[in-house]
């Protein structure tokens, strides 16, 4: 892969609960430039609450998140702001401005900048939609799209000020296999054409095999595995077993 | 959650329940007087260091102050009518009755106008402050927009802030002078009032210190309108029904600051 071991993302102990119940307990993974990180779970282990910490949407209880060596913990939200633009983030549920139009939405964060022309944002805004497979409905509002288009206006959104940080809550499901596979490639051409580093959260295991080069598995709160693909499909462990092979007897407590 | 935190309650004796409720009150009344305080700093600090964007802030005006227009309109027409018929039995009992036209001016520039005028705004602008913002928090729009670097202060509650702090006053200056008109309309149509002499002693000897004192006190119900709706909005709990509480909320709490906003500010502006 070529990718230099400078760390980028590094959470270290990240501790994490709402309203006295513990989501993420003593969580830590480091992440280099250009990998491809992927985080799998149960619906409900804490994937999005991950997320959510490292781009300091919400604030953990104790531990540390260093995003490019810079700690972020006890930041302020302008302080945060400083640091979120190297970072994009797609949500699990697109979260697109409603009033707004896909147009308005993809250029959202480049709406301040004077030295782009219109034309060339308008460029940039086509080029963007393209890429996800949505030429053409820069006009249409949020509602009026799939929830499938709607993810995929969403990456368009986080990608267009090219962060060197992508946070992805489940950039494929609702999606068809075909857009599917687009948006993995897309991934990970961004990964080896510019080094940008990604952390993929998802339930699709085949999926996240065939696009991390790391993968770990958050269970009961806790990161019980990091390790390459290939390694998790021979793991003894007999939790991430049942959860790579996908099966109904286990010791997963459902 | 919230069982939890009430089931200790149920064990005690019921003066300390009341009393640890009461005190439950009483810190949330100052927690949301900071929280409110504090929004309000927020959008100054964005205010000042030229935050502002113009695009939204033109939307939220028009919004705000030519959205607004037909109900404060509909409004000070029939209020500045009944006031006229009141003044005009009560200034013909006096027998001053060219007085009538002066009494209802200072009625509405001192009174009405600002307050009949922001409690519409406060039901028709707050309420929908506190849902949009509660509905873009709800369906994670704030944290999109936090996760873009964008505070969600400077570009949601300071353009709403601005739009408030200006057309509230000047609805209210518009709604003045259809509030004077009303009571015109109720002179023409009253035999016993001498519709003549109703505009004759309103140049002459009202102030303009009343109208602009009367215009500022709703400057400050228009910022109280824009804090509590984007306060609720912005604090609104994870749920959609959560955004049906904060905008009902918002009319209730925008309608009670008002008017104790306006009992302080009387004291304050109008003396002798
Ligand atoms: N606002 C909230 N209030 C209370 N609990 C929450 C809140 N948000 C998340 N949780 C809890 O945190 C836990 C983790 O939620 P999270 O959304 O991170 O799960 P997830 O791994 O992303 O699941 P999924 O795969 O279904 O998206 C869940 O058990 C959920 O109940
Ligand atoms: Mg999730």
């Amino acid at each position: 892969m070529g990718q230099q071991r400078e760390p980028v993302v590094q959470v270290r102990d990240l501790t994490y609960s709402i309203g006295g119940r513990p989501i993420l307990d003593r969580v830590s993974l480091e992440t280099h430039r250009g990998e491809v990180f992927g985080v799998m779970g149960m619906s409900g282990s804490g994937k999005s609450t991950l997320l959510r910490n490292i781009m300091g949407l919400v604030r953990p209880d104790s531990g540390d998140i260093r995003i490019e060596g810079q700690s972020i913990i006890g930041l302020n939200e302008r302080e945060l702001n400083r640091v979120r633009v190297k970072m994009g983030m797609c949500f699990q549920y697109s979260a697109l401005f409603d009033s707004m139009t896909v147009r308005e939405n993809v250029l959202f964060g480049l709406r301040e900048r004077r030295d782009i022309s219109p034309s060339e944002l308008e460029r940039k805004c086509a080029e963007h939609l393209e890429i996800v497979g949505l030429a053409g409905t820069e006009d249409q509002m949020p509602a009026e799209l799939s929830g499938g288009m709607r993810k995929r206006v969403g990456i368009a959104r986080a990608l267009i000020t090219q962060p060197s940080i992508m946070l992805y809550d489940e950039p494929s499901a609702g999606l068809d296999p075909v857009m599917a596979a687009v948006i993995d490639r897309l991934i990970l051409r961004l990964s080896a054409d510019f080094g940008t580093t990604a952390i993929v959260v998802t339930h699709e295991v085949d999926e996240l095999f065939g696009l991390a080069d790391r993968v770990m598995m958050l269970y009961e709160g806790r990161a019980i595995v990091c390790d390459t693909p290939e390694a998790l499909r021979t793991s003894d462990n007999q939790v991430v077993r049942q959860f790579v092979e996908g099966a109904a007897e286990g010791p997963i407590e459902v | 959650m919230s069982l939890r935190g009430e089931s200790p309650h149920f064990s005690l004796p019921g003066g300390a329940s009341l009393l640890s409720a009461t005190g439950r009150q009483v810190i949330a009344f100052f927690s949301y007087f900071g929280e409110t305080t504090r929004l309000q700093l927020d959008i100054l600090v964005g205010l000042v260091k030229g935050r502002l964007e113009y695009k939204t802030t033109i939307a939220e005006m028009a919004f705000v102050g030519v959205a607004s227009l037909p109900v404060v309109a509909v409004t000070m027409i029939f209020s500045g009518m009944v006031i006229g018929y009141h003044m005009a039995i009560v200034t013909g009992q006096l027998g001053v009755s060219n007085y009538a036209g002066r009494v209802v001016a200072e009625t509405m520039c001192r009174e009405l106008g600002p307050v009949l005028v922001s409690i519409v705004v406060a039901a028709r602008v707050g309420s929908a402050m506190a849902a949009e913002l509660g509905t873009m928090k709800v369906t994670e729009q704030i944290d999109a927009l936090r996760a873009m670097a964008t505070s969600p202060v400077d570009y949601l509650a300071l353009p709403r802030w601005v739009a408030c702090g200006l057309m509230v006053p000047t609805l209210t200056f518009v709604g003045d002078i259809i509030g004077v008109t009303g009571g015109y309309l109720m002179a023409v149509l009253m035999p016993e009032l001498n519709a003549g002499a109703y505009w004759t002693h309103i140049p002459g000897t009202f102030e303009a210190y009343t109208l602009v004192a009367g215009i500022g006190k709703s400057a400050v119900f228009g910022i109280i309108i824009a804090i509590v709706g984007c306060h609720q909005g912005l604090t609104c709990k994870m749920a959609s029904e959560e955004v049906g509480r904060a905008t009902t909320r918002s009319v209730v709490y925008c309608i009670m600051l008002i008017y104790g906003a306006n009992l302080f500010l009387t004291a304050l502006i109008f003396r002798g």
